[in-house]
């Protein structure tokens, strides 16, 4: 398929953009800035997501429209890019999914796989009082959001129902937690057991080599309407059992209802593994120190 | 009680900030056109652009002093008359650019101008409708257009301050808003084109309503995000909308049967149970 991927110069799109490759397909990386590691076979337009003009130009490459398009283009809420304005968050994260939402209806595409995450569900960030009502949290579980980045992917995951709505396109929200490229694993496993453990928004995470497989997926199959997927692995990213940490996280909240015990991550993946035939392939246990 | 007003100047703008000088609040008017001639007495003025962050900061800051409250009405009002990512981005950064500052300033509330189009029936090209009538603040959204999705945003975008801030957050739901030199031609359409009311279930509010039932809002303490559709007790229209609506679309007809007498097919009791609001006009007065 003629595939163009938007933000394919960041982390998640470099493993997305070389996944889509091995697998043959044609692919245009559609960002603002070029990729520092170019992957060779995928072409390169640079262009502002949150221009409307721009976003539809780059929807059609090599003189015709593209077949799919993944969108990844956002400001991450990673370090140093988190360190934004909350203002320019919003603008570049809202306007450039509804661009690229808008020029797919308007240009007849069929596919779009766009990128949520974790973040619509903040309950973390409530000082741990105010809980989701249950675990494992899933793709039912209530949104509950507190700044900008949680709000455009709310917005984002309703762009893409608005694109269904309209045009029945096939439109699927990917919801990766915390992303874990393998070079990335002695950094964040380093960072979950210091003097001053990190805690993230939930003790789910995604291989990032697993994450790019799961995009593929969902833009390959066909049928799968108009979905949002959580794609995360079966453990969770911590030492001690999940219930422990859930209920250390929320012991304000009051009444807990937790359905997951001892290894088993806090969001289910069973959607994702149903709906698409995805399994993760990797576990941060593979990538400990001996 | 000092208020900043949003889109001040658009008709229903114009409306509100009547209305609450009228009933002794200190106003702040603001909108991206030039200042009107015609403000009531009392009522300050600031020419701004809500989707520039910094328009908003100084609209909220105003003379040094912060609102008690802020009524937010700025916006494209439909998706006609402007290129789709226009409207959307214009509605999404302004909707933002106030609600961020409404947190950061620790203004204690806000009302959200949202729509009956939160529901994304007038818009919409793939026809749809309700799964029940009367449409009420429960009922899932559908938006297949930017303006639809703006006003869907612009409520999250409320949830999302009062989660962070415990700010106290209203959103109103207009329907088709009719304008005073408007009811001549309405009440002709009623007669003469029946079905054309259709996509907004034949639900209608007067301006003055309105307008009085952004001050019930002000004036009631609500605890969680709450939506309202402000609509007049009666259906737009002479017959009763279980008989109208069989002859729009058999799916309309057979979810209208719930509908008896004059009932629209927007439920206002929320509203009037919550906010203390009645409407007071008809269309039934126009004619």
């Amino acid at each position: 398929m003629r595939i163009v991927v938007t933000g394919g110069s960041g982390i998640v799109g470099g493993f997305v953009v070389r996944n889509l490759v091995a697998a043959g397909h044609d692919v245009m990386n559609v960002t603002r800035r070029p990729p520092r590691d170019p992957v060779p076979g995928a072409g390169f337009v640079q262009v502002d997501t949150t221009e409307m003009g721009q976003v539809v130009g780059a929807l059609k490459f090599r003189g015709k429209i593209a077949d799919a398009v993944i969108h990844l283009a956002a400001l991450p809420n990673v370090w140093p890019v988190a360190a934004s304005l909350p203002t320019e968050v919003w603008r570049i994260n809202a306007l450039s999914v509804y661009n690229v939402a808008e020029a797919c209806a308007q240009l007849g595409i069929g596919k779009l796989v766009e990128t949520s995450s974790v973040n619509v569900h903040q309950y973390m960030r409530s000082g741990g009082t105010i809980a989701p009502p249950r675990w494992p949290m899933d793709e039912t579980t209530p949104n509950w959001v507190i700044n900008a980045y949680g709000l455009s992917k709310i917005a984002g995951e309703a762009t893409a129902r608005m694109l269904h709505a309209r045009t029945g396109a096939q439109a699927i929200s990917i919801r990766p937690a915390l992303v874990i490229a393998p070079d990335e694993y002695a950094m964040r496993i380093s960072q979950m057991r210091g003097d001053r453990p990190k805690t993230w928004l939930s003790w789910s995470y995604s291989d990032a080599e697993d994450l790019a497989e799961a995009y593929r997926l969902a833009i390959e199959k066909d049928d799968l309407g108009c979905e949002a997927l959580y794609i995360v692995n079966d453990d969770a990213f911590t030492d001690a059992p999940i219930e422990t940490c859930i209920m250390q996280a929320y012991r304000d909240a009051g009444p807990l209802d937790i359905g997951v015990k001892g290894h088993a991550a806090d969001i289910a993946n069973a959607k994702a593994k149903a709906m698409l035939g995805w399994k993760p392939r990797h576990s941060w246990h593979d990538y400990e120190k001996r | 009680m000092r208020v900043v007003v949003t889109g001040s100047s658009g008709r229903i703008g114009q409306q509100v900030v009547k209305e609450l000088a009228a009933h002794a609040y200190q106003v702040i008017a603001a909108d991206i056109a030039r200042a009107p001639h015609d403000l009531p007495a009392g009522v300050q003025y600031i020419q701004a652009d809500m989707t520039k962050p910094a328009d908003a900061v100084g609209v909220l800051t105003f003379r040094g002093r912060k609102p008690d409250a802020v009524l937010h009405l700025a916006a494209i009002p439909n998706p006609t008359k402007d290129p789709p990512d226009v409207v959307y981005a214009t509605n999404v950064l302004s909707a933002y650019n106030i609600v961020e500052m409404v947190g950061a300033l620790g203004i204690p509330k806000l009302i959200e101008t949202s729509s009956i189009n939160w529901l994304g029936m007038d818009f919409r090209t793939q026809e749809w409708w309700p799964s029940y009538l009367p449409v009420d603040e429960f009922h899932p959204h559908q938006a297949q257009d930017p303006y639809a999705l703006s006003k869907f945003v612009g409520e999250q975008a409320v949830e999302m301050i009062r989660n962070r801030c415990g700010t106290e957050v209203i959103s109103i739901r207009p329907p088709y808003v009719v304008f005073t030199d408007w009811w001549p031609d309405v009440v002709r359409r009623v007669h003469e084109e029946p079905l054309s009311f259709a996509s907004g279930l034949w639900s209608y509010i007067d301006v003055r309503d309105l307008a009085a039932a952004y001050r019930k809002a002000l004036e009631t303490r609500v605890n969680l995000h709450e939506s309202f559709y402000i609509v007049a007790d009666d259906a737009l229209a002479e017959r009763p909308v279980a008989d109208l609506a069989p002859e729009v679309s058999e799916a309309l007809g057979k979810k209208a049967k719930s509908l008896t007498g004059t009932q629209p097919g927007v439920d206002n009791s929320k509203a009037k149970r919550m906010l203390d609001w009645r409407p007071s006009f008809s269309w039934r007065d126009f004619t």
